[in-house]
């Protein structure tokens, strides 16, 4: 399968302007769906970051997209979950205390680190993003751009990349065909560019 | 942890950039977009973008240059944000976060409703202090066509300040903004305001070179802001950035983009 269209799932938030910029950068049509029905229509569809998790979870509910993620998760489309998006992925979201959908099982919680939130750049375990063949282009001097308050528990994960000084916190985790990202990569420069186009590659080798 | 940031303040008067001098005095210095782009270029760790037209709604204008420039920088963006519409509006034109201040001191509410919809983590607290140089500031509102300008003590901003779920303040040294070698605030404000923050702590106003390494070496900042510096001389970026990095050193500062190319190139 070669990506052609990427397709954004809004949920009432979202930088969605960032990562349309992204993903024509590197030379896909993007555009936003009005509709969940649409979510099967796309190559690539990235649930976007920047929002509350409540927030989203009843935005998503209200327009029928939990069954429309679910479905191409059934079918092995590629899907991309930046942030926000990623953590919905998990099976519990202490923001919102409530369910996330549950492909992931571990929980989104609230980061233990005394300024209680994770604000900017951060260099990635390396030898395990290597490991996911996400690491052409890249070395270890690069760094990532994180801005959030919840994390993606790493226990008993494999498969997953997690911030090079905190163990406990998932970078990136890849499931099939579905991959989330805690941090953004629409916004973490030339680096960001080169994993997406690393991850649109190992999407379409599969 | 993450690595402390270099940011770049780009302030905007009535759809324009604009060197700014405390906030008094400003000279125009060309187009938004075409500013975002070459930061962009430099690879700056994010852009703060603040419009100091002091008027109670969002410019469209600097709407419109966001998305035009189509960077890939993180931008924050502040002035004017009233409403979820505004920070709608933001967020689809290429903004990532969000600089709150009138609406921060004066309408708590709103502030918990945009964190509610939004997230805390896409919102920055702004505090502009006045009389830094006299070793006793306060926290300065400036009015707009709406409300009027309000002087608040210390004590009475932190009582605000501590409940409020920004993600990270923004510490401005208003009188000194644009006069390079002139911040004073890290001199003057009480350590137990500044740890009662509890957050990531960005200075911006006029901080110099000689200041930049003290700054960057307490534990509560989380980055420094720099305006008319990065606007007056091409590449001032990089080289600001390498002067100070030091991997030994305890500044924590994020790789400047010549030591990363170094080393790419040393892998090569």
């Amino acid at each position: 399968m070669t990506l052609r269209t990427i397709g954004i799932l809004p949920h009432g938030g979202g930088n969605i302007g960032s990562i349309i910029n992204a993903f024509r950068a590197l030379g896909y049509s993007t555009r936003v769906l009005l509709s969940s029905e649409e979510a099967d229509k796309v190559d690539l569809l990235v649930v976007p970051g920047v929002g509350h998790a409540g927030s989203a979870l009843k935005s998503l509910q209200e327009a029928g997209s939990f069954d429309a993620l679910a479905k191409r998760k059934s079918r092995e489309l590629p899907i991309l979950g930046i942030c926000l998006g990623a953590q919905l992925f998990t099976s519990y979201l202490e923001e919102a205390n409530s369910a996330g959908l549950g492909w992931l099982q571990t929980e989104t919680v609230r980061l233990e680190n005394k300024k209680r939130f994770h604000n900017g750049w951060f260099h990635l375990d390396f030898e395990a993003l290597s490991g996911l063949g996400l690491s052409r282009g890249l070395s270890p001097v690069d760094t990532f751009y994180f801005n959030h308050e919840y994390k993606i528990r790493s226990d008993g994960l494999t498969n997953i990349v997690c911030i090079e000084s905190d163990s406990t916190t998932v970078a990136i985790f890849v499931d099939g065909l579905t991959c989330g990202v805690q941090f953004h990569p629409e916004k973490s420069q030339r680096a960001g560019q080169v994993f997406l186009r690393n991850l649109i590659g190992r999407f379409d080798e599969s | 942890m993450s690595l402390k940031r270099l940011v770049a303040v780009v302030t905007v008067r009535n759809g324009l950039v604009v060197k700014s001098y405390g906030y008094r005095f400003w000279r125009p210095a060309g187009g938004l977009a075409s500013a975002l782009r070459e930061l962009d270029s430099w690879c700056v760790d994010e852009i703060v973008i603040l419009d100091i037209s002091r008027k109670p709604r969002l410019d469209h204008r600097n709407v419109a240059a966001i998305s035009q420039a189509m960077v890939t920088t993180p931008i924050i963006y502040g002035g004017g944000v009233r409403t979820e519409s505004d920070v709608l509006a933001l967020l689809q034109a290429g903004c990532d976060r969000i600089v709150l201040e009138s609406l921060l001191f004066r309408n708590s509410e709103t502030t918990m409703l945009l964190c509610e919809r939004f997230g805390n983590q896409a919102f920055v607290g702004s505090i502009p202090f006045f009389g830094a140089n006299h070793g006793s500031p306060i926290v300065r509102l400036m009015g707009d066509e709406d409300v009027n300008a309000i002087d608040m003590s210390l004590d009475h901003a932190l009582r605000i300040l501590q409940v409020s779920p920004v993600s990270e303040f923004f510490l401005i040294d208003a009188d000194n903004e644009g006069f390079t070698g002139q911040f004073s605030l890290h001199g003057c404000i009480p350590k137990q305001f500044l740890m009662a923050l509890n957050r990531g702590l960005i200075w911006f106003g006029g901080i110099g070179p000689e200041q930049m390494r003290s700054l960057l070496e307490m534990p509560q900042t989380a980055a420094l802001a720099l305006g008319n510096r990065l606007l007056e001389r091409e590449v001032e970026y990089s080289k600001v950035q390498d002067q100070i990095f030091a991997p030994t050193d305890k500044t924590n500062l994020r790789p400047g983009l010549t030591s990363r190319i170094a080393y790419n190139a040393m892998k090569d």
